[in-house]
């Protein structure tokens, strides 16, 4: 019995010496450099700087847009767009500059020139609480739309194109300036009105020559060819 | 006497082993739970070529554009289309001005630069499956005219 309570008096007083010992290197180690910032903490400092100033980039870049639209009324100081999200402000001063692109050509022009129903796109910097642009370049040119759709009816040189959310839009391919044709390969051939055929995906840019038309007129076509 | 000499010894003996123990057991445990390899790698292979292929395969026709954002302006004469796709996959870019078809990695990115014209334009990426069923996303990206 004697012996008995010998080892576990012998074990215990092991056991607090060990654990002592152990616990003051522990603090040794801790309290050796009080003051010096440990390198996790520099480096987190540094991610949480970078990524305040990925942040601020990112919206500078957010107000510097683009308004697209057709032109509402003109002011003296402003003009109002129609835009697909709505009508947008578009404030100019005498740093804006204008432009109309008509058949290629551009010629600069002011904002007297500016006629309600014309195509426009404005670049600058938009005010997030109002909305309003202040636009740096303003470009007059007939919207040009980019249709990508699977041929479902051919009558003449006129295609019904079916786009993805079940839109059909009749283009006539008549007046395209470039046919090309894309085969399986990845090459990009030149193109007859006959490649394009019914249930090939079909890609035009166009526009609207005519208001009272439901016909566009074709730039460029392209088709992809599987086969 | 020697008696008592051996009851010390094992006391000491059996206090330090089991000391140790408590003070150092579980940071060996850990260390040994870290050489032992996990189950979750002994179960899923990490993906070979041929397992992307059969994914790849499987998976739906996707497409993702990052860049560039809609209703942006640039003022160089092309702009970086970049996006996601099935890995594989050629994605058909086009705008008034270009077109071009970009091949998605083995991870699905892609990324290809298009040449733009002066004003507003409308560019779209395309991905097509053997049926011709497209995914299309659009994009509208002005061309700032240089300042003379």
């Amino acid at each position: 019995m004697k012996r008995l309570l010998f080892i576990i008096f012998n074990f215990l007083v092991i056991s607090y010496l060990l654990f002592f010992v152990s616990s003051y290197s522990r603090a040794v180690a801790i309290t050796a450099t009080p003051s010096a910032t440990p390198p996790s903490d520099n480096k987190k400092a540094q991610d949480l700087l970078d990524r305040v100033a990925t942040k601020v980039a990112e919206l500078a870049a957010k107000m510097k847009r683009s308004y697209r639209g057709t032109v509402k009324s003109v002011g003296t100081s402003s003009f109002i767009l129609t835009t697909p999200d709505g009508q947008r402000t578009v404030a100019v001063n005498d740093a804006t500059v204008y432009y109309r692109i008509r058949a290629g050509n551009r010629t600069e022009i002011a904002l007297k020139n500016l006629k309600a129903g014309e195509d426009v796109v404005a670049t600058g910097t938009i005010d997030p609480t109002t909305s309003e642009m202040t636009a740096r370049q303003v470009i007059a040119k007939i919207e040009r739309l980019n249709i990508v759709g699977v041929v479902t009816a051919v009558n003449k040189t006129v295609y019904t194109l079916k786009q993805n959310g079940g839109t059909e839009t009749t283009v006539d391919l008549a007046d395209a300036l470039t046919l090309k044709k894309l085969d399986i390969s990845g090459k990009f051939l030149t193109a007859k009105l006959a490649d394009f055929k019914e249930g090939s995906v079909v890609f035009v840019i166009a526009y609207s020559s005519d208001t009272k038309s439901q016909t566009l007129s074709s730039l460029k076509a392209l088709v992809y060819t599987s086969k | 006497m020697s008696e008592k000499f051996v009851t010390i010894f094992i006391g000491l003996l059996v206090g330090v082993v089991l000391a140790l123990g408590v003070l150092f057991g579980p940071g060996l445990f850990r260390k040994l739970q870290n050489t032992l390899p996990k189950a979750s790698s002994i179960t899923a292979p990490l993906p070979t070529p041929n397992n992307t292929e059969n994914n790849s395969q499987s998976q739906p026709l996707t497409l993702v554009l990052d860049s560039p954002e809609d209703n942006s302006f640039v003022s160089d004469g092309a702009v970086a289309v970049s996006g996601k796709t099935k890995p594989g996959t050629s994605i058909i870019l086009f705008g008034p001005a270009d077109e071009k078809v970009a091949t998605a990695d083995a991870i699905g990115n892609f990324s290809a630069s298009l040449k733009l014209e002066d004003g507003e334009n409308e560019i779209s990426a395309t991905v097509i499956d053997a049926s011709n069923k497209n995914i299309t996303v659009t994009r509208s990206v002005t061309l700032e005219i240089p300042q003379q």
